[in-house]
Formats: C-alpha cells, structure tokens, sequence
C-alpha cells in the first residue's frame, strides 16, 4: 500500500501539498484528477523518493520512501519527458535499470519488445515520441516492481499507441499485482484505466473514491415543481450536497450528490412534477467539482 | 573478484557517465594522452642532441614540448566539465526524475557519481603519466650515451623530477576535479556552474594574494612573501605555483637556476626552514589532501541537504554566490589602498560590477534595494577591515612575540647586501633558552622602535627626512638630482635633472631605511612559525649582530660559508666555445680582495680574463687539511672578535667576499703564509702611476652633517657643481671642495708630493663606524673614513694642499657609517 499521511510538500512560498492523507492499495488502478498545479506530480514524485516532503510521512508498505533503497526499488516512476533517455539506445536504457531493480525480468522485456519491435540498438534520441513512450514504459514493466507510477503517461501518443501502451498496462496487472498510478488531465483514459480516482486542488484531495461509487453519487437533476409562483434556491433543499443550480424558465437545473433515492427524497417535500436524474461523467464531475471550489471555467465566458 | 567489481555500482555508474559524455571524455583522454608523452619525449629528445658533442642536429622538440603542454594543459582544465557532468541531475532538470528516482541513497548517488567523473579525469592522466615515463625510460639509453658523468648525476634527477610533478599534478587534479564538485553541489543551473568554477578557482588564490599583499602592506613586518603558505595550499593555481617552486627551491640542482630575487622562491624556500624535498613535499601534498578530503566531505553534506527541485536554481547555496561576490568587490576595493587615490572610480567601478553580478543573478531588477544594501555592507567591512588591520596591526598580532617557554627555535636571517655593512646573508637557528632570550628581547626593542613614530616616520616618509642627505651621498656626482623637504614631490618642476635620480634615492633610502635586512621566524614547540621581517636600522642591527656574535651558532654559520665557498669555487675559462665554468678539482682555491673596490662581496667566481686589479687568486692543495686550518682560523678569530672590534677595526682584507679584520690574527697569519700581499691604502696610492685606468684622481675632503641643511643650494663652478649654504655665517661657505689635484701625466710619488696626504692615507678606513662625525675623504669616487682622533692630519691636508674655501667643522654626537662602496652618511 502507498500512504501519505498528513504530507505537507512546499516549494519556496508555493505548497504545492497541504497536509495530504491519501492510500493507494496494492492492485489498484488509481487515477489522479486535478487543476493544473494541484499537486499531481508532486504526489507522484513524492511516492518515487524524488521528493523529500516538508512534515508529514511518504509511505510504500509501511516504509519511508526517500533515500530508502528497499522502498525505491518497489517503485518505478515515468515521467512525461524521454529527453532524458535521449543518449541511451534502448538496449542500454534496459541495461541501466537493469543493475537497479533486482526483479528486473528480461523475459518480459523481450516478449514486450517482440510485440512493439522497436530497434535495440539505435538510439532513443531518433524515436518518435510514441515510441519513446513505448521503450520507456516496456523498460518500467520489466523492472516487475509492485508499482508503476505514470505521469501524464499517454500525453503526444497517437489513438493507437494509446491503446498499446495501455494493453502492455492492463496486461501487467493481470499479470501481477501490479499498482498503477497514472496522473492525467485525460479524464476519459482515467475513466477506462482507473478503478478508483482521486481529484486534487491547490494541494488538497477533495475526493478520493472508486470511479464506479463515484459516477453514481452525483446526478444531473432537471426538475420542475407544482408551484410555479415560487422560485427554489438550493438551500430549500437541505439534504442535498448542490455543487451547481440553476433555473431556466420553470426548469431547475441541478448537480447534486448522492443517490437516486437521497435526491428523489430531497426534492419530494417540494412536490416535483418533473424529475429526470441523470448521473454525470467523470469529466463533469472533475468540472463541477471544482466549480464550487472557484475554479471555473465560466470566468473566461 | 574482478567480475564483481566490474558488475559493482559504481563502477557501471562511470561506465553510464562515460556513455553520457562519450565525446567530451574521448577528446579529453587524447588530449592527455598527447600530453605528458610528448613534452618527455621532446625533452629527452632535446638533451640527447644538446649533447652531441660533434654533430648539431635540429630538432623541433620546442613546438612538440609547446603541443604536449598545451594538450596537457586544456586538459587539465576541462576538469570542471568532469565535475559538473558527473552531476547532470543537479543542473539539467530533464535528467532529475530519471536519477533521483533511482534506488540509491543520495550518498551512493553522490559517491558514485564522484567516482564516475573522477575516473573519467584521472584515469587518462594516469595512463599518460605511466606512457611518458615509458617514453623517458625508453630514451634513456640513447641520452646516457652521450652525456658525461657530470650531467649524467644531473639527468638522473629527472625521474625523481617527474614523479614529484606528475604526482602533485595528480593532486591537484583531484582537488580541482573535487572543487567543481563542490559548486555543482551549490549551483542549479549549468551558466552558474562554469561561471562559479571559472571565477572561484581564480579567485580563490587572486583574493587571497590580493589581500595578504594588502595586509602586509599595511603592516610592513608581517612578509606577504610568507602569504604562499596560504596561497599555495588552498587553490589548485596556487599549489601549482607552489608545487613547481617548491621543488626547484629545495632541489641543489634546480636552486640554481632559479632566481633569487623571485618572491615565491625565497617564501617557499624560508617558511619551509631546513626541511628537505621530501618532507617538504610530504607536508605540501599531505595538506593538498586533506583540504581536498575536507572539500569533499563539504560538497557531499552540501548534496545531500539539497533538494531535487532545487534544479535550475541559479544558486542552492547562496554563501557561494556571496563568497565570489565579495572576493571581487574585495579585489577591486583593494585598489584604494595602493595609494592612487582612486577611491572614487574604484568605488564606481565596483558598485558596475557588483550589480552586475547581482542582475544576472536574481535575472532581472528584483528587490534591488537588497543588493545595493550588500554592495554597501561589502564596501564598508572591506575597507572598515582593512582599516582595523591597518590600524591594530592585525588586531595586534603583528607585534606577537611567543613566551619562551613555548619557543622550540628561533631562526634569524640578516642581510646587510647593498648597506655600508658589507657582511654576507646569515641563517642562524639558535635552541639555546639563554640566547632565545636574548633575541626575544631584542625583538620587543625592535616592536618598540617601530611603534614610536620617528622610526615610523624616518621608514615611511624617506623623502621628507633625507631628501637632502641625498646630496650629500652623491655629492661628487655632478648629474644627481634632489629636492628640498618642503617642495612637492610630485611635481616634477622640484627635481634637477637626472635619469639616475630614482635609482640614487632608492639605493640612498636602502642604506637609510634598512641597513639590514632582519627576518626571525618562532618555531613553537606545536610545531607551527611566527614569522616577521624587519628593516634594521643600523644601530638596531649592530645590537642583532653583538647577540649573534656571542654565540658559536654565527661562528659555525660563518666558518660553514667561507668552507661552502671555497668548495664551491668557480673558474671562468675562456674556449672558442665561449665562457665556461669549472671548479677546480683538487685545490682550494679563494680570491683575496682588497676592501677598497666595490664588489668585494661577489666572490663565487674567479674570471681569468677580468679579475678585478687587487685582487689575490690562491689554489692551494691538500684541500681537507687546508680547507679545515683556513676554516678553524678564521672561526677562532671570531669568537674572540668584539662588537667594538667590528665597528672601528680595519678590514685588511675580503676573502672569498668575507671580511677579514686585523684583529683576525690568526687567518692574517694564515693567508699571509700562504702568500698574501696586505692591502694597504697608502702603498696604493703612493705611486700614482699605478692609476693608468683613471685620467684624473680628485681628493674631496667633507663632513657630511653639514649638509643637512633645508636651504641648500647649488651653483656650478668649472669643476662642476658645489654644495653651498649661502645662509651659513651669512657668507657662502663651500662645504667641501673638488679639486683636481693629481693626474696620471703627473705621475710621481705621493710621498714627497703631498706627505700629509700620504700620512692621512695610512689611516684612512674602509670600514669606520662611529657615534662621532668624521672627515670622508673621497679619492677616485672611494670614500674613506677617517677616524676622529687622525681629524688634525685632515686638518694639515687641507692647509698643506690645493684645497680652497674655509675647512667645514664638524657636529659630533651622530653615528658615521662608511666603507669602500659610494654609500656614506651619518645619522
């Protein structure tokens, strides 16, 4: 399991982390959401021992993470660059992470570069980006550590090598209890990825939940009720959690969270004469979320 | 073993830091390959055809030796890319996830990294080091074949030479290697790290140099010569300075080739006493790496305190960015204290340049108030401190003298060279308590005398004080130049023409400001020297001279000279080669010199064609015994030889440039065995058609102290120019005469052409010191000195000769100092 536990990470003036509880269970396909700046790769690099955070504990199976071997070794990390790897051919690249990782598994590495056939010997640097992408995330499975940490890992791939990289992926955590970490803005590879997500913003997890319990806790609720001289606000109905309202002629547009049966409860002392629930994507939930938190897209209409 | 260390992490992480910078390290490595190799095979190449005894074969092994130097010389320079490259991660944020998510600890990372880099650089030299002495070893044979036994001795050194030097390179390779380290640990971004590099390995010995130089020329007793000790052991410029000084100062052979008026060589020769190479160099290489270490440790705590998002920060650690800031306002402040008075343009100069630094930087104009408060807080505690140590004499330490009992030895050295006080350099190390003591006091007296201000003044301010003495030096030089005290000594319209004028002030100030050159150097009993250096006046170094003269330690030195000068004898001999030096074989062989001619101190070499007209050449065999009699005659004379002896005896003679008194009875005795013809004054001069060399002999009889005098002036008669003081009894009183009184057409015999001057000659000294003022007779531009009790035959000279104008009195109550050289003057 990956921890973090009251994890505060700053940066000169800018905390990028603001006292964080967050835990990732082995096997998980965990999704991380958030606002550009809210603390994504920060996570990420806290969890590969890159960072050393401020107060609070940064932890894999119970162990402090930075300038630990043992931790580190459990953990491969993929950033959004390869300009890093540029020097290397992609035989040496798995020669050097080689000597790290002690589970390090050649037989994987083949079957994977037999699958993708990229050249061994000619170096990264004359890759397309696709195909960095592919060599570095080929090199990270073989690694065979419990967790992959991807950070913005599909960003510049083209639909099909999106779908390739993310058999290799899926593939991996059938394979082994692999746990993915994948920070993304792409809400739909996080939606099709992903079992469980988790939405940050200026450095606080604002929900931290499984996408499936997720898509069906907020509703879209298009409503009209019996009494049409007056005008409902949200506060009119108290046991909803509103994060948007609105109302078009006699037609209230709400995005409220909870179940079907908590809404139809909620709206029923109103006597509503219409009453369509609709559940929300993922990509609506991450935008009214935030809404209600001041980020909003509505600032620039 | 083998396999595992190969497969070892550190290892493999040099063979990624290799891949990395694959181009860089190969050029690099050829370079250093290029380097030693050829300047040693050039070398070897050059001394095989030197001596070829009959053929000249032209070689080009100047431009080989100038390639490999060059090679070897950017090579290693480009030792900070090893560094810097060796830490990509702390500069190149590309790089930072890819390494620091590595399952390393930031120490492993660190130490392989250094590892990594520091093979890269060192391997090659290593390799190159190995080559090059292949390559002397190779040629060897061929060089011996032609090269006598002589240069044979001197080529065997050779590999010692280079096994010193390529292991000091070695060292200080590491340490420069370890310094780009230590600022790739404090700097985020790849400009900071060069800059940084580029300006602290220069600045680290230039500000060091410029400070203690401003120091010591601040308090004068504190040697910046010493300043290499600094200097030497804490930047890699500096220990190559040092390095190569170090060896040719301590090395017999190579001392010789090295200039003795070089700063660095007498520093490094001094502060390192008696010791020999090898523990010179032990000590030298030994601190080389224990600073080294100590920077490594630095740089490592430094890298692990840092944080990865801390790359592309232009400074993680600003200390270093203030470290550099200051050194260079600190140098260019320090200008103001060269006495320009450019303090102004100085002050705007540096304000540019700190701004500047502070612009690029903080990459732009933010929060500008800071760094202008800096620059001030700069300027002020540069100057402030500087003004402090000027003012404290370094917070007193100057003035430090160490209790006696925590004294181990005293080394003193005096050097009385270009003063009236013709004696040779002395070293002397003294152990004894009592005599310890004794210089010890002697040292507070001359603390004491330095702290009262006339002695400050009369050291300080020269001009003011013996500006007009000056004519007095000179005053049968009708081209010198003066001015009086109360003009301005900038400008030009003050002086009377002359080019000469420089270098007779200088040579005046010499004789007055430092009679004696006075070095004590305190060797506690924790091993570490107090050094200080003074300008003795003459009476303060006739006090030195009677502690010295007590003890068996001067005796023994003396006795140690004149043997070492004997041995060391040389013979010039004239081929169609050209000139050649030899020794001679199987004799001793010495000059006597009369104390009358001017060089009587340069008695290294005997020339055959030119020897000097009064000088006496003996070669005499049976080395050991005669080399022992000359020795114990000479040391049994000086023991028992007074500081009063010293001050008012004759020098009858200067054997191999040592003075031989005529209380020395027992070497007069000696060398007149052996042959010696006694010089004598009056003999010389009695017959002057001995003079063919001079067309005219003058005769100037003066006392000195009647020339200090603010209103002197000066007229021209058909002689030349004269010295009068016009307000003197309210008449022109000419204070000496120049008269031609003989020529060589006259010839004859001075006996019975001018007895009272003959019988003024038979007591005329060469060497006088006296606290009473005395006639100087001047003959042939020599200065004598008469003693005061022969003051009527000066008297009976006067009257009896050609002289004109009234005869000058005499002020008693000063010191006269006079010898056979120009200089003469009284206090």
């Amino acid at each position: 399991m990956m921890q973090l536990k009251q994890t505060v990470k700053q940066f000169e003036d800018f905390k990028a982390l603001d006292g964080v509880d967050l835990e990732i269970p082995k096997g998980t396909a965990f999704g991380l959401l958030g606002s550009n700046g809210a603390g994504k790769s920060t996570i990420l690099r806290l969890f590969s021992g890159i960072y050393k955070p401020e107060s609070g504990e940064v932890l894999i199976d119970d162990e402090p993470v930075y300038d630990n071997v043992q931790a580190k070794q459990k953990v491969f990390f993929i950033n959004d660059e390869t300009i890093q790897f540029s020097n290397f051919t992609l035989m040496q690249l798995k020669n050097f992470y080689k000597q790290f990782y002690p589970n390090f598994s050649e037989e994987i590495f083949k079957r994977l570069e037999d699958a993708i056939q990229l050249p061994l010997h000619k170096k990264i640097s004359t890759f397309s980006k696709g195909m960095k992408r592919q060599a570095i995330v080929i090199t990270g499975i073989a690694c065979c550590t419990p967790y992959l940490l991807l950070d913005e890992a599909f960003d510049g791939l083209d639909p099909t090598m999106r779908i390739i990289v993310k058999r290799m992926l899926v593939d991996a955590m059938c394979e082994r209890e692999l746990t993915v970490v994948i920070s993304s803005h792409n809400l739909k590879e996080i939606n099709e990825m992903c079992d469980t997500a988790a939405l940050l913003h200026h450095g606080k997890i604002i929900f931290n939940r499984q996408l499936d319990s997720l898509k069906g806790a907020v509703h879209k609720i298009q409503a009209a009720f019996q009494d049409k001289t007056r005008i409902f606000s949200a506060q009119d109905f108290p046991g909803l959690e509103i994060l948007h309202f609105e109302k078009t002629q006699s037609i209230y547009h709400i995005i409220a969270k909870g179940s079907e049966e908590q809404i139809h409860q909620a709206l029923a002392p109103c006597h509503p004469v219409l009453e369509d629930l609709v559940p929300l994507s993922l990509e609506e939930i991450f935008i009214y979320e935030l809404e209600v938190l001041g980020y909003d897209s509505q600032v620039f209409a | 073993m083998t396999a595992r260390f190969l497969h070892s992490f550190p290892v493999r992480n040099a063979f990624r830091l290799f891949r990395q910078n694959q181009k860089f390290a190969i050029v690099t490595c050829i370079l250093q390959l290029l380097g030693i190799p050829l300047i040693m095979g050039s070398m070897m190449m050059e001394i095989y055809t030197d001596n070829l005894s009959d053929v000249y074969i032209p070689t080009n092994s100047w431009a080989y030796a100038s390639i490999g130097s060059f090679c070897l010389g950017i090579s290693v320079i480009l030792g900070i890319f090893f560094g810097i490259n060796a830490y990509h991660e702390e500069w190149d944020k590309s790089k930072v996830d890819m390494l620091y998510s590595l399952p390393l600890t930031g120490k492993q990372r660190f130490f392989s990294n250094y590892l990594g880099g520091l093979g890269m650089y060192l391997i090659p030299y290593l390799a190159a080091s190995l080559i090059g002495w292949i390559v002397t070893l190779a040629f060897s044979p061929l060089v011996r074949s032609v090269l006598d036994m002589e240069d044979l001795a001197e080529f065997n050194r050779i590999y010692k030479y280079y096994f010193l030097l390529t292991l000091g390179l070695f060292l200080l390779m590491w340490m420069y290697y370890t310094i780009s380290v230590l600022i790739t640990s404090c700097c985020g971004t790849l400009f900071e790290n060069i800059y940084t590099n580029i300006l602290l390995n220069l600045l680290i010995p230039g500000t060091l140099a410029v400070l203690l130089a401003v120091v010591c020329s601040k308090v004068e007793i504190i040697s910046f010569e010493y300043s290499w000790d600094v200097i030497g052991h804490t930047s890699p410029i500096g220990g190559l300075i040092y390095l190569i000084f170090l060896i040719a100062t301590k090395d017999e052979m190579l001392s010789d080739y090295v200039s003795s008026y070089s700063g660095t060589y007498t520093a490094i020769g001094g502060e390192l006493g008696d010791l020999g190479l090898a523990p010179a160099y032990i000590r030298w290489a030994l601190i080389i790496v224990l600073l080294t270490i100590a920077i490594l440790i630095l740089a490592w705590r430094l890298y692990e305190h840092r944080k990865a998002e801390h790359v592309s920060k232009p400074f993680v650690y600003l200390g270093i960015y203030y470290v550099i800031l200051t050194a260079i306002a600190v140098c260019i402040l320090c200008i103001t204290e060269t006495g320009t008075g450019a303090l102004i343009p100085v002050l705007i100069f540096s304000m540019i340049v700190y701004f500047i630094m502070e612009v690029i930087r903080k990459r732009g104009f933010k929060k500008f108030w800071m760094s202008a408060i800096s620059y001030v807080i700069t300027v002020v505690v540069t100057l402030g401190g500087l003004h402090i140590v000027s003012v404290t004499s370094a917070f007193g330490r100057a003035y430090y003298i160490p209790a006696l009992a925590s004294i181990a030895s005293v080394k003193v050295e005096f050097e009385t060279t270009g003063s009236n006080f013709d004696m040779p350099e002395y070293e002397l190390n003294f152990s004894d308590k009592e005599t310890i003591s004794k210089i010890r006091d002697f040292h507070k007296i001359c603390n004491e005398n330095l702290k009262q201000d006339y002695n400050h003044q009369v050291r300080t301010h020269m001009d003011d004080y013996y500006s007009l003495r000056l004519v007095s030096m000179n005053a049968e030089d009708t081209t010198y130049q003066f001015r009086t005290s109360d003009q301005d000594e900038n400008d030009e319209n003050n002086y009377y023409y002359d080019d000469d004028y420089y270098s007779y002030r200088s040579r005046y100030r010499e004789y007055v400001s430092s009679c004696a050159e006075f070095h004590i150097t305190y060797y506690t009993v924790t091993g570490s020297a107090i050094y200080r250096t003074y300008d003795l006046l003459p009476d303060e170094y006739l006090n030195l001279l009677a502690i010295c003269m007590e003890t068996d330690t001067y005796t023994e030195a003396t006795g140690n000279l004149l043997e070492n000068r004997m041995k060391n004898m040389y013979q010039e001999s004239y081929t169609e080669n050209g000139i050649t030096t030899r020794k001679y074989p199987d004799q001793i062989a010495f000059s006597v010199k009369s104390p009358a001619i001017s060089n009587a101190n340069s008695s290294y070499y005997i020339s055959v064609k030119n020897y000097p007209q009064d000088a006496q050449i003996f070669t005499i065999g049976d080395v050991e015994n005669n080399l022992k009699k000359i020795r114990t005659a000479y040391q049994n004379d000086l023991q028992n030889m007074t500081i009063e002896q010293f001050k008012t005896d004759e020098i009858i003679c200067f054997m191999n440039g040592l003075p031989v008194y005529s209380c020395n009875a027992e070497t007069c005795a000696l060398l007149k065995e052996w042959g010696m013809k006694e010089f004598s004054l009056s003999a010389n001069y009695a017959d002057l058609g001995n003079y063919d060399n001079y067309t005219t002999v003058y005769l100037r009889i003066y006392a000195p102290e009647d020339y200090v005098s603010p209103s002197l002036e000066y007229a021209t008669n058909s002689m030349g120019k004269f010295l009068f003081k016009p307000d003197a009894s309210g008449s022109d009183i000419p204070c000496y005469e120049s008269t031609c009184i003989y020529t060589n057409n006259f010839g004859g015999d001075l006996r019975s052409y001018n007895p009272a001057l003959y019988d003024l000659l038979k007591v005329a000294r060469t060497h006088y010191i006296s606290n009473e003022s005395c006639y100087v007779l001047v003959m042939n531009s020599n200065r004598y000195v008469i003693p005061p009790e022969y003051s009527d035959l000066v008297q009976k000279v006067i009257a009896n000769g050609s002289l004109s104008g009234n005869t000058p009195s005499s002020s008693p109550g000063k010191i006269l100092y006079g010898n056979t050289d120009t200089r003469m003057t009284s206090f």
